[in-house]
């Protein structure tokens, strides 16, 4: 336990004793190490811990936060204050017992980051990285990480709630670079897990440096597109960014339960296509995204957000309970200790569909085919978004032809979510850092192949 | 005082640990922010942290370990891994620990205590007041919506650096800053607009408010635009944008890599002859400045670009022991636990002598852009390609016509820069930490837009 239970009660006590109505103890101990490969060798190696406590007390609707590093007695009570202080003024009396609640981890760990040696794990990251280079003679310079996370967190509050949880994750993270004269272009590949190192035996480093190497090589040799409306192919995997970006961010509490989504007041209506059916889903065994408990000690769920194109649920943590009077979904969460709980993604992805994947290439007269897609982001009140495409291809009567670069695709939530009319069957989910309110959390995106009638490419 | 303990906790575990060359890099930040959601006050927060790291040559390699476990007996442990960690290292890059400069720019004395809660809460509350305090100003039919937000933070940070050569050097800055979102509703239709920035003056709260709800008005009832080539103007927080996302390119390390297409254009003419773009860590209007950069060597204002002609890269120790050359101050650490990395401090492009509404009047017709979305995806920093969510203006006769969205520019960064035909005469800063760019509006030919 980071935290003596009976300093727990004493901390809640005294945030509550202004009038707040309800308070939490997040109490952190994580420690990171990374370790960084470039130009052939192996560049810094960094190990860092963070270990500190965020207090959070709620008066309705109105919330107060403070955290410290301070583990001290006194340095934990007077943190509690700075809440309270910041709740009122009334002089409250109470006592807070806690009881110990341990759920069954459903993520096991086999090799923990901190029971193998560092130079086993240099041996796997370089393992990914020489693959890249050895990949083709124009891969000029490949990069790699390897990170290893293991995240003791303990929750403990005012409805007598006292729980702890450990999240380990494991992540190979490879970029390359294709020259041929002045030309360079990049690749990239990044998966990762809830596991520690036993995820080397699921994924092969190797596999790791040959996906980023092929595509940097793709770029290279593809000519850009040229920009405008039509029809695309989206493929699994981190694919599966379109639908973070374009809805999952709008069905988040935070942006709901403010009035500030296109999502709102939408459930029971149909907001897609009938071929899609979504979810969060915090509960799938050792993934990126999955923890047993939130970071607000609510077990993780199984959300489904769309079944059959109509809007099924929001995700809903603490404060969205309270604002949108909907249950929680257990997807409170946050960076770290230094940042107070929202509702955030866990693992959200599209569901498989009825079409088959060679059909919906088939269906394409011209498009684009999105092999690998990068990074986007999104503006939840109107549902504006954008994504990279990191590796894609024209397609011309219904055969996948020249590799094209520089594409995007940009457009609104509402009006994408009709216009997905295909979704396959090959559900793929991928690793990605999403950054958004309360600081960078790991997240799964994923879908299988779907087909999106019309969107804007933006190209040259 | 804390640090002092752990300071000679750790050289004594460096000495048992036969370390001779270390530096010690601690960092203690507070801060304290309040919100509001329409009028109402609606979170407030605050924040004690603080670390340290160590970080040691270890047969000829640097090795780095950092903790929030302040404690003495911690400090043992965190040599040991620095070390450890230093021994696997197996890159031949020149590392060193630094003894000092010849001198150090002499600071006026940073005389900021942060603000009380209760300040902050009025802050909060005025700039979302503010907003909703304009409604009768709002066209008919446009209502301020009640997700209007506004905020104020303030916080103050000290570092101090040690190292072995008994380099002892000391910083402290902070700032207290606002922001509001004005969200603006006409039928069904709702929009946002969004502004931060220092609060350094009477005048701040107004005009933060003001731009905020200018933003979120002016993008009602947006229209599509027609692709193809066009002239753009991008406003000064679009350029901040695109500045941040493509200043690795003048790091020496990504040059040094072959990362980077301005490597050995130094001397050259890389942009247009109207742009100069100035790194700067003691500009006046950022309170945050410092004199030492994260390895202790002393900063100095610089032209990155001055006429065109690229003057420098930025170099940390072991770039500029690479190159032969000088550091110029720029491996910075943007925490104590972050590694040394190259960056600039605040970046300044040079304004023009012309106003904004003289440039648009010579642009004729094209396009405003005022935001621009997404560009940690729609950007590859070493091709220089960018193709980027953007939401903006026409400009039609001369002057800004009516809002639209749902565009991307596309181009490249380097040929961006060939191709400015010209500089406003206004800056606009936002700081970011010691970081934050400081931009006129620029006017930049040759870019094409994808629109319907």
């Amino acid at each position: 336990m980071l935290l003596s239970k009976n300093l727990l009660g004493d901390i809640l006590a005294r945030a509550v004793s202004t009038g707040a109505d309800f308070a939490e103890v997040f109490a952190e101990n994580t420690r990171t190490n990374s370790i960084s490969y470039l130009d052939k060798k192996i560049e810094k190696i960094q190990d860092n811990v963070y270990s500190g406590v965020g207090i959070r007390a709620f008066l309705g609707t109105r919330t107060a936060y403070a955290c410290t590093t301070d583990l001290s007695r006194e340095g934990l009570l007077r943190c509690a204050s700075d809440v309270a202080d910041a709740i009122g003024t009334a002089r409250i009396e109470k006592t807070v017992h806690l009881l110990g609640r341990i759920l069954p981890n459903v993520h096991p760990v086999l090799c923990l980051p901190g029971d193998t040696q560092l130079q086993d794990r240099i041996a796997i990251l370089k393992r990914g990285c020489e693959t890249a280079y050895a990949h083709d003679g124009c891969i000029s310079q490949v990069s790699g990480t390897l990170l290893s996370v293991d995240r003791t967190f303990l929750v403990a509050n005012t409805e007598s709630l006292l729980t702890q949880d450990r999240k380990v994750r494991t992540r190979l993270a490879i970029s390359a670079v294709a020259s041929l004269k002045d030309e360079k272009q990049t690749g990239f590949f990044g998966p990762g897990a809830g596991m520690g190192m036993e995820f080397f035996d699921r994924v092969r480093p190797e596999s790791v440096g040959e996906r980023a190497a092929a595509q940097a090589l793709t770029n290279l040799r593809a000519d850009y597109i040229k920009a405008g409306q039509m029809t695309v192919a989206i493929e699994n995997g981190f694919g599966g960014v379109i639908f973070h970006e374009a809805c999952g961010h709008s069905l988040e509490a935070t942006s709901v339960g403010i009035g500030a989504s296109q999502m709102c007041g939408k459930l029971g209506q149909k907001i897609a296509n009938e071929k899609v059916s979504a979810v969060d889903d915090g509960t799938i065994p050792n993934a990126w995204g999955s923890q047993n408990i939130d970071d607000e000690g609510m077990p993780m769920t199984r959300n489904l957000l769309i079944e059959n194109g109509i809007l099924k649920n929001y995700m809903v943590d603490r404060l969205g309970e309270r604002r949108m009077h909907m249950p929680r979904t257990g997807c409170g969460r946050r960076e770290s200790y230094a940042y107070e709980p929202t509702s955030r993604m866990t693992n959200t992805f599209i569901l498989n569909g009825p079409d088959k994947n060679e059909d919906i290439i088939k269906s394409i007269e011209y498009g684009l085919y999105c092999r690998s897609m990068g990074g986007g982001s999104v503006e939840p009140l109107t549902g504006a978004f954008n994504f990279a495409v990191a590796e894609g291809y024209i397609v011309r009567n219904g055969e996948i032809c020249e590799p094209v670069r520089g594409a995007s695709l940009i457009g609104t939530g509402s009006q994408i979510l009709q216009d997905i009319d295909m979704v396959g069957q090959n559900l793929e989910r991928a690793q990605g850092m999403c950054g958004s309110s309360r600081g960078s959390i790991p997240t799964d995106v994923g879908q299988p192949l779907i087909r999106v009638a019309k969107i804007t490419v933006g190209g040259r | 005082m804390q640090f002092e303990i752990l300071k000679d906790a750790l050289v004594k575990a460096a000495l048992e640990a036969g370390l001779t060359e270390y530096e010690i890099y601690y960092m203690e930040e507070s801060s304290l922010s309040a919100e509001t959601l329409g009028r109402e006050l609606h979170n407030q927060s605050s924040s004690t942290t603080d670390g340290i790291s160590f970080r040691c040559i270890c047969n000829g390699k640097m090795g780095y370990a950092a903790t929030e476990l302040l404690t003495p007996e911690e400090m043992a442990g965190l040599v040991e891994t620095a070390k450890s960690n230093a021994l696997c290292i197996e890159s031949d890059d020149p590392v060193m620990i630094f003894r000092g400069s010849d001198r150090y720019a002499k600071l006026p004395e940073s005389d900021y205590a942060l603000p009380t809660m209760a300040s902050l809460r009025q802050n909060a509350l005025d700039l979302s007041g503010r907003i909703f305090d304009k409604q009768s100003g709002l066209p008919e039919g446009m209502t301020v919506d009640n997700a209007t937000a506004g905020f104020s933070f303030g916080y103050l940070v000290n570092v101090r650096l040690f190292n072995s050569y008994g380099l002892d050097l000391s910083n402290r800055y902070g700032m207290t800053q606002g922001g509001a979102e004005a969200v603006v509703q006409l039928g069904e239709e709702k929009e946002s607009g969004w502004k931060v920035g220092l609060l350094d003056n009477a005048s701040s709260i107004e005009s933060i408010a003001s731009e905020a709800l200018r933003k979120a008005k002016g993008k009602m009832q947006p229209k599509l635009v027609e692709s193809g080539p066009c002239p753009v103007v991008f406003a000064p927080d679009a350029v901040k944008s695109i500045l941040a996302t493509f200043i690795g390119s003048f790091s020496a390390k990504e040059a040094q890599l072959g990362l980077s297409k301005l490597a050995g254009k130094e001397g050259t003419e890389i942009a247009a002859k109207c742009f100069s773009l100035i790194d700067d860590p003691m500009y006046e209007k950022n309170p945050a400045k410092t004199a030492f950069d994260g390895e202790g060597v002393a900063t100095r204002r610089k032209y990155l670009v001055r006429d065109g002609v690229m003057e420098t890269l930025m170099y940390d120790l072991t770039t500029a022991a690479k190159a032969g050359k000088a550091s110029t101050g720029n491996g910075k650490r943007s925490s104590y636990n972050s590694t040394v990395q190259i960056g600039p401090y605040t970046l300044i492009v040079e304004p023009g002598n012309r106003s904004l509404d003289s440039i648009l009047s010579s642009a004729g017709s094209g396009v405003y852009v005022d935001t621009v979305k997404g560009l940690h995806a729609g950007a590859d920093p070493v091709s220089g390609d960018f193709s980027i969510e953007s939401a903006g203006f026409r400009i039609e006769n001369g002057r800004l016509g009516g809002p639209i969205h749902s565009f991307t520019i596309a181009g490249n960064f380097f040929d961006l820069l060939k191709n400015i035909r010209e500089i406003s005469d206004t800056l606009d800063f936002t700081p970011s930490g010691l970081s934050g760019v400081a931009s006129p509006a620029v006017w930049v030919e040759g870019l094409s837009i994808a629109g319907k």
